[in-house]
């Protein structure tokens, strides 16, 4: 099969199959308008992505290469996160700061089935929590004055009756 | 990187995987959560609550805020328990059979032989009215209808009042009816004008927007008191409501501009008379009357398509409707309303007006007319405006649904 090379924002090149790497809808794009022929060996310069993240991003490509595409977002539909493969779960854990810069570069790529997965993940760790342990996790700063939060809280009370 | 790191459009894609109680905490971590969450609530869910839905541009422009998301969803809770404060307004020591009509900013009211207008901000109604329509010829307004600039009341004594709202004319009709004008209707541009009497007759008037002066069209008896007229916003299709006492049927729906009926409609066996009526739609109308059922007709099949029954058999006077998923319908005893969500079969919610609890005021009024918006209920009894806000954080429960099986 073809190859096509992807350059990291540090000057990696990494030699990925083009079917993989057509998982990617900016690089699918890309190709198409660029009219890359399969005999040129053109490297596809990818400014926003370091090697640490491409790297692990083609890793989840790969494995993923064969699934179905995935459903259109249909907004009547009860949004799932308990739906993560365990394949994902695992290569998902990571530290945060890895996590995010993977949202930042499925998003920047447009691959949905990875963004999907990540939000996900994220979304998995705000569940459930009170709103200190939220900040706690996220390592967010509270910018509200004392009446403000009092004022916050007081609009937010009813969600917690039963 | 972090979280907060993230654009606006990434978190709204994250927060739209968690639950509303999550996305309640979220808002109290920190000021962007709040700002994004109260700014693209309708992004990150999609919802059609209960009474707050405001999917409707008809019911959204006479509702006096637009909501939030979280705040549709936490005020149609509050509708859905029962929590509410409430005020009696405008108290008036003569029994009457008033109506009423909601707008955004204000509540036109007839009592007696006046038709008013209150001021109003959310739930405040000003004391003093801003405008008063009427009272040339003594005979109370049986009815009234006021859409765009014109208003059009229907008197006992059979006389047509029409009031030009903009242009500050008005002109009294006698004689139109041989009694009681029990119902009236006019189209928004008000070239057309429908009235319905206790003589069995209803008539077509074709109206001179310069002169005010209106010209009978079309009449017919259909044997039967008439108690409501309701032309459509979309078809040129008149819908005639009556006491069905003569007749099989109590829904006569006429082409206006044919002149010719096109369908009749019948409800139960007995005593289906048709108190109010709405369209909703140019194909579908709703009814409610003394047969204790509120309807929804399909007129492309002639068929009732669905029913709702009051769970405590009273007749129902009048109804409102947001154009999505709810109906209030207003009983005949003890100043009670009816919350329906009309996709299920049962009621949600009643409401019993304060005013009609205490002997002084006479506990046994029929809700005479009723209008919602997504915050508050008007209902108009015999002596009393009643307003519930049901916007607050701590009003007191009152919680009827165990009734409503």
């Amino acid at each position: 099969m073809p190859n096509i090379k992807l350059q990291s924002s540090d000057g990696e090149t990494f030699e990925v199959d083009v079917e993989i790497a057509k998982c990617s809808v900016t690089i699918k794009t890309m190709l198409e308008d660029l009219g890359m022929d399969d005999e040129e060996e053109e490297v596809v310069p990818l400014p926003n992505v370091n090697s640490a993240i491409l790297r692990k991003v083609i890793h989840w490509a790969t494995y993923h290469k064969d699934d179905p595409p995935p459903p259109e977002d249909d907004e009547n539909k009860e949004k799932r996160t308990d739906d993560i493969s365990s394949w994902d779960a695992d290569f998902l854990k990571v530290d945060q700061g890895t996590l995010f810069e993977l949202i930042l570069a499925a998003n920047y790529l447009d691959i949905k089935g990875l963004l999907d997965v990540t939000c996900k993940t994220v979304a998995n760790m705000i569940k459930g929590k009170a709103p200190e342990e939220i900040r706690k996790t996220f390592n967010i700063k509270n910018d509200f004055t004392a009446s403000e939060e009092e004022q916050v809280r007081k609009e937010n009370e009813w969600c917690e009756e039963k | 990187m972090d979280l907060i790191g993230l654009s606006t459009e990434l978190l709204i894609k994250i927060f739209s995987y968690v639950d509303i109680p999550d996305l309640c905490r979220l808002k109290q971590t920190c000021k962007r959560f709040d700002s994004i969450i109260s700014t693209w609530g309708h992004i990150i869910f999609d919802v059609s609550p209960l009474v707050t839905n405001q999917k409707s541009d008809l019911f959204l422009s006479k509702c006096s805020s637009k909501l939030s998301t979280l705040e549709k969803i936490r005020i149609s809770k509050n509708w859905t328990i029962g929590r509410y404060t409430e005020k009696s307004l405008l108290y008036v020591k003569r029994k009457l059979m008033p109506w009423l009509q909601l707008e955004k900013t204000c509540i036109w009211l007839s009592r007696g032989c006046y038709v008013r207008c209150h001021q109003r901000n959310g739930s405040y109604v000003k004391q003093k009215n801003i405008a008063s329509y009427g009272g040339a010829s003594r005979a109370d307004i049986a009815h009234f209808q006021k859409k765009g600039n014109t208003l059009v009341c229907g008197l006992r004594d059979g006389s047509i009042f029409i009031q030009n709202i903009e242009k500050k004319s008005s002109i009294t009709l006698k004689s139109c009816h041989d009694s009681d004008i029990n119902s009236i209707d006019t189209n928004y541009s008000g070239n057309v004008v429908v009235s319905g009497g206790r003589d069995n007759y209803f008539k077509i008037w074709k109206r001179n927007i310069e002169t005010d002066q209106i010209a009978l069209t079309y009449q017919y008896n259909l044997q039967d008191r008439i108690w409501k007229v309701a032309l459509s916003n979309e078809a040129p299709l008149l819908g005639i409501g009556t006491s069905a006492n003569s007749n099989m049927n109590s829904i006569f729906i006429n082409d206006i501009q044919r002149a010719t009926n096109i369908l009749q409609l019948s409800g139960s066996e007995y005593n289906h008379g048709v108190l109010d009526m709405k369209w909703d739609g140019p194909h579908c109308m709703w009814s409610c009357g003394y047969d204790t059922y509120l309807r929804k007709w399909d007129l492309r099949t002639g068929n009732c398509v669905q029913i709702y029954e009051d769970p405590h058999a009273s007749a129902l006077y009048c109804f409102d409707y947001d154009y999505c998923n709810t109906i209030m319908t207003g009983t005949q005893l003890h100043g009670r309303v009816i919350l329906w969500d009309i996709r299920q079969k049962n009621s949600v919610q009643l409401f019993f007006m304060d005013s009609c609890k205490s002997r002084r005021h006479g506990r046994n009024s029929p809700v005479y007319s009723l209008a919602f918006d997504a915050e508050y209920l008007f209902t108009a009894t015999d002596q009393n405006v009643n307003v519930l806000n049901f916007a607050g954080y701590d009003g007191e429960i009152n919680d009827y649904s165990y009734c409503c099986k």
